[in-house]
């Protein structure tokens, strides 16, 4: 099961200018600096590493770690 | 051999400031310049054509390169928004405007970014069976014509250009081993809609440009036997910087991929040649190519000097 750590490790890696570690799971991507194209990049990095299928039109709906975390929750 | 042997672009000299048309669009200048990376857009006169843009590229040929266009025997052009309807081809109407000899093989290929590669690969093999000595090939794509000004996903990113090759059998660079390849369940991820308008789903681009082109690169090298640290630069086709960025980690290729479309944005099939126009250095000697986006297709080849016509 992928973990909130899990994400962060890959934000980390995938988006420049951003402390992922110290990002909080209620923390809205977009506010936190993680835009659009950081965010299509991130769910990419998720569905290699974890081998998750993430449809266009469910990208909205991860929008934090947490929100994140519980779609990909509802989806396995 | 045929290859190649100068390239000349073309750009038109109006142009969209990209961070003032940002404004519109909630993004920030941070956006335009660290993501989407264009600057500024080149934008053609309302008048002008795909054949008038076309032409230029070639007059610049002539001109900085001294090509013999009499010589000419098979003229290409790649594009997907030509004069008119598409009929006559609009290499037809460039052969008229350029007075080109008769006995040429004149024609069109429809292709968008990976264009260019697979042409070269194209107009080459095409004109070794045929024993011919001298060829243009051009690209002018103005998707201008089809952008939707209020479209977010599209307006930031499209610039018009064009490019004109001469291939020749005294070509300084040899177009050597290529990969081609297609994800057409994608199609309709960058399609000119019933409207007129382009659409792209920026999503399934960027992720077929993230897995697909590096999987072609590695491919090209096996083929050639050769490893990243062998090749001088990579051009690849400048879709954004964000684009170029990320597939400059993915491919292990990270300060030899320059983003140089910040002054006139993404031209499309232009893009590699005017990569190869303005910034293809002579001391170099082995410069990978690859171009990807509509179909969703790419095509990656290698171009290697050939020291005998150097």
């Amino acid at each position: 099961m992928i973990t909130a750590d899990d994400i962060r490790v890959l934000i980390q890696e995938n988006v420049m200018g951003v402390d992922a570690m110290a990002l909080g799971e209620d923390d809205h991507f977009k506010q936190a600096g993680i835009d659009s194209l950081d965010q299509i990049n991130v769910l990419l990095a998720i569905e290699e590493k974890h081998g998750y299928k993430i449809p266009d039109e469910d990208v909205k709906l991860c929008k934090s770690i947490r929100s994140t975390l519980d779609y990909l929750a509802a989806l396995k | 051999m045929i290859g190649i042997q100068c390239i000349s672009a073309y750009l038109p000299g109006a142009v969209i400031d990209n961070a003032a048309q940002a404004k519109g669009f909630d993004a920030d200048e941070n956006f335009i310049r660290d993501k989407i990376g264009m600057l500024e857009l080149s934008r053609k006169a309302d008048a002008e054509k795909t054949s008038d843009m076309a032409v230029q590229a070639v007059l610049k040929l002539q001109q900085e390169h001294g090509v013999d266009l009499s010589k000419t025997e098979c003229l290409v052009l790649v594009t997907q928004n030509p004069d008119g309807h598409g009929l006559p081809h609009t290499s037809a109407v460039v052969h008229h405007q350029l007075n080109l000899p008769g006995a040429c093989a004149v024609f069109d290929i429809s292709l968008g970014c990976s264009g260019y590669v697979q042409a070269l690969s194209i107009a080459k093999a095409f004109m070794q069976s045929q024993n011919m000595h001298h060829g243009l090939l051009v690209t002018a794509d103005p998707y201008s014509k089809i952008i939707n000004p209020a479209d977010r996903d599209t307006a930031m990113l499209f610039g018009d250009g064009a490019s004109a090759t001469w291939l020749s059998e005294e070509a300084g660079w040899q177009i050597g081993v290529a990969d081609f390849g297609i994800q057409s369940q994608q199609h309709d991820a960058l399609q000119t809609r019933d409207d007129g308008h382009l659409y792209m789903n920026g999503r399934a681009v960027f992720t077929f440009a993230a897995t697909q082109v590096p999987a072609s690169v590695k491919r090209v090298l096996e083929k050639a036997q050769l490893g990243m640290a062998d090749m001088d630069q990579v051009f690849l086709h400048q879709g954004s910087r964000y684009i170029v960025d990320t597939l400059a980690k993915r491919i292990g290729a990270e300060g030899k991929t320059p983003f140089a479309a910040s002054a006139y944005g993404n031209t499309v099939s232009s893009s590699v040649p005017m990569m190869l126009a303005l910034h293809l250095k002579p001391e170099w000697h082995k410069v990978l190519l690859c171009g990807f986006g509509v179909g969703l297709s790419w095509a990656t080849c290698l171009l290697e000097k050939n020291n005998d016509h150097s």
